[in-house]
């Protein structure tokens, strides 16, 4: 039986010692002295050294460690090492991924190489799907707050407190009551990020706080929105206009 | 704060009224099965709405003597007003009988127990009410504190140091046990002295130290007479931990984070800067700076500042500036 590599990434030095005394305890032939202690590292150690199989931590500097597995995915073993419940378990346990739970418990390790050593000799899966819906079951966390730089300042609103949001240019106006900023976000990145029942886009280039809204005014094909707290007037663009309807 | 009407609970009010009901029965028998029901019925409900009605207007502003004054006043204005009213119904029955030494007792005692018991219904109800917020807040300041992920690596690197440096892994225990002792906060009293919360800062920094190595080093510059000033607990603490997660954590070279105090004569102003990768990104979902903010308002209305800044040549400068007179606010729970 030839001798197997791995490269174990992990940004915490006392938890990369300790992972690789665990595997050397179980596995004594697998060569672990290959290391990385951040994304950009582990990306370059495995596409030089391709190893058999990678441990990941999944929070480390640079890239993490789901963005690592998809660029090593097909080419080595992928096993996460992570820290309690961040990802769905259940994910982990059907699929092509397998992984361990820190603190490291020893014979829960000794189910992951004992399975390894099974499988070792097989062209490694293709994990890409199985990370894809690993990713979908993150719980959605919408923004909580906006930041602007204004000369050296550092502006942060919480996101209650924004009234609306404007594409201007190739920037995106920011109104809440303690006034106007500009940040680089588009209009559409910012939809995707906000809790959709606290935010209407109107219009292509707007998006309003629902609970801002005081009145909306119909005049033809026209129907403009007033707001709480400010006192510009938004358009609604036709496409957007049943928003309105349904609910009067 | 104190709600203006007290509110039933449905099973309180079925005992009041079934109690109600037992008296007029008792009277009725009493007195010889003559038609004083009616007169009674009136009694205690107009008694009963009145105590109603004073129990909300007057107790909630003068505590207990509000309390004594309310019972009097609805037993007293109950019988007056029921003899008027009854008097202008010349149709009834037994009119000679009101006003009687025995019915005055009996009706003052029994709006007196019907309003004493509403009170101390409402107390409890508040009381209860009061102590599930204060339950609220202290979980959501500890699950905003302390990570599954912060504890469950640490608790991994302490295993890890048993094995290879015991003395080290008892040190990191000793900081893990300060750390989380400061993480429940005392939200009885809702303050904490700067000194306590530099201690808690950094059992957190040293714990992170042993995780991280060389990546993080930390300075902290606080004379020790302001030690004893007053500041939110958990404060400095939010400020440290986004410097190190969010700015220090992020760089593969790491980097160093500073804490700093000076006092003049209206207030207080504590720095936390690190030179980690700043803020780059325009948006976000973390809960601690949001919280902290709003607990500054709650504490302090406009005088407390929290400002960020892009630190030089990198990084994020935090300055957070606590006004010292109303400080004072912040001992008195």
């Amino acid at each position: 039986m030839p001798n197997f590599s791995a490269v174990l990434v992990e940004d915490e030095p006392l938890l990369l010692q300790g992972l690789a005394a665990h595997l050397t305890t179980l596995w004594p032939e697998l060569d672990t002295s290959r290391t990385a202690k951040d994304g950009v590292e582990a990306v370059k150690i495995i596409s030089e050294k391709m190893p058999d199989i990678v441990f990941l931590d999944i929070h480390l500097p640079g890239l993490n460690g789901l963005e690592i597995a998809r660029l090593v995915s097909g080419r080595c073993h992928v096993v996460f090492v992570t820290a309690y419940a961040e990802y769905a378990a259940a994910a982990f346990e059907e699929g092509a991924l397998d992984f361990v739970v820190k603190p490291i418990v020893a014979e829960r390790l000794a189910v992951t190489t004992a399975r390894l050593r099974q499988r070792v000799t097989e062209p490694p899966t293709d994990v890409t799907e199985a990370l894809r819906r690993l990713t979908n079951l993150r719980q959605p966390e919408y923004i909580r707050w906006i930041q602007a730089t204004v000369g050296n300042q550092i502006k942060f609103v919480p996101i209650e407190e924004i009234i609306y949001f404007q594409a201007d240019a190739k920037y995106t106006k920011v109104v809440s009551k303690r006034g106007e900023c500009h940040i680089r976000r588009s209009i559409k990145e910012l939809v995707d990020g906000l809790d959709p029942d606290a935010f209407w886009q109107v219009h292509r280039g707007t998006i309003v706080q629902t609970n801002k809204i005081d009145a909306v005014t119909r005049n033809g094909e026209a129907m403009t929105l007033k707001l709480i707290g400010c006192g510009d007037k938004i358009a609604v663009s036709l496409p957007y206009q049943p928003l309105f309807k349904q609910r009067t | 704060m104190t709600s203006k009407i007290v509110k039933f609970a449905l099973p309180y009010e079925w005992k009041a009224w079934g109690l109600a009901a037992l008296a007029i029965l008792i009277v009725w028998f009493l007195d010889g099965g003559r038609n004083v029901w009616f007169t009674w019925l009136v009694r205690l409900l107009v008694s009963y709405s009145l105590a109603i009605g004073l129990a909300g207007q007057v107790v909630p502003a003068f505590g207990l003597f509000g309390k004594v004054v309310a019972v009097i006043l609805s037993a007293s204005l109950a019988a007056v007003l029921t003899e008027h009213a009854l008097s202008l119904l010349p149709t009834l029955p037994y009119p000679a009988q009101l006003g009687g030494m025995k019915d005055e007792l009996i009706s003052t005692a029994f709006s007196s127990y019907l309003l004493i018991s509403s009170i101390m219904q409402e107390e409890s109800n508040r009381q209860a009410k009061s102590e599930r917020q204060m339950i609220d807040l202290k979980l959501n300041a500890l699950q905003a504190q302390i990570e599954p992920h912060f504890l469950y690596n640490t608790l991994a690197n302490v295993q890890q140091l048993v094995r290879s440096t015991p003395q080290v892994a008892d040190q990191m225990l000793q900081h893990l046990i300060t750390y989380l002792k400061a993480a429940i906060p005392d939200v009885r009293n809702g303050r904490g002295l700067l000194g306590q919360e530099v201690d808690r800062a950094k059992s957190y920094l040293q714990i992170m130290q042993i995780r991280m190595g060389e990546r993080l080093q930390f300075t902290i510059k606080i004379d020790d007479d302001l030690r004893q000033i007053a500041i939110p607990p958990l404060g400095l603490l939010t400020l440290v931990e986004n410097a190190v997660q969010h700015g220090i954590d992020r760089l593969p070279e790491g980097g160093t984070v500073t804490i700093s105090g000076t006092k003049d004569d209206k207030k207080l102003i504590l720095k936390v800067i690190d030179n980690g990768v700043g803020f780059g990104d325009e948006i976000g979902s973390g809960m601690g700076l949001t919280n902290l903010r709003e607990r500054l308002v709650t504490l302090y209305g406009k005088h407390a500042k929290l400002d960020l800044a892009h630190a030089s040549p990198r990084g994020v400068e935090a300055t957070l500036e606590l006004p010292l007179e109303t400080n004072l606010k912040l001992q008195t729970p």
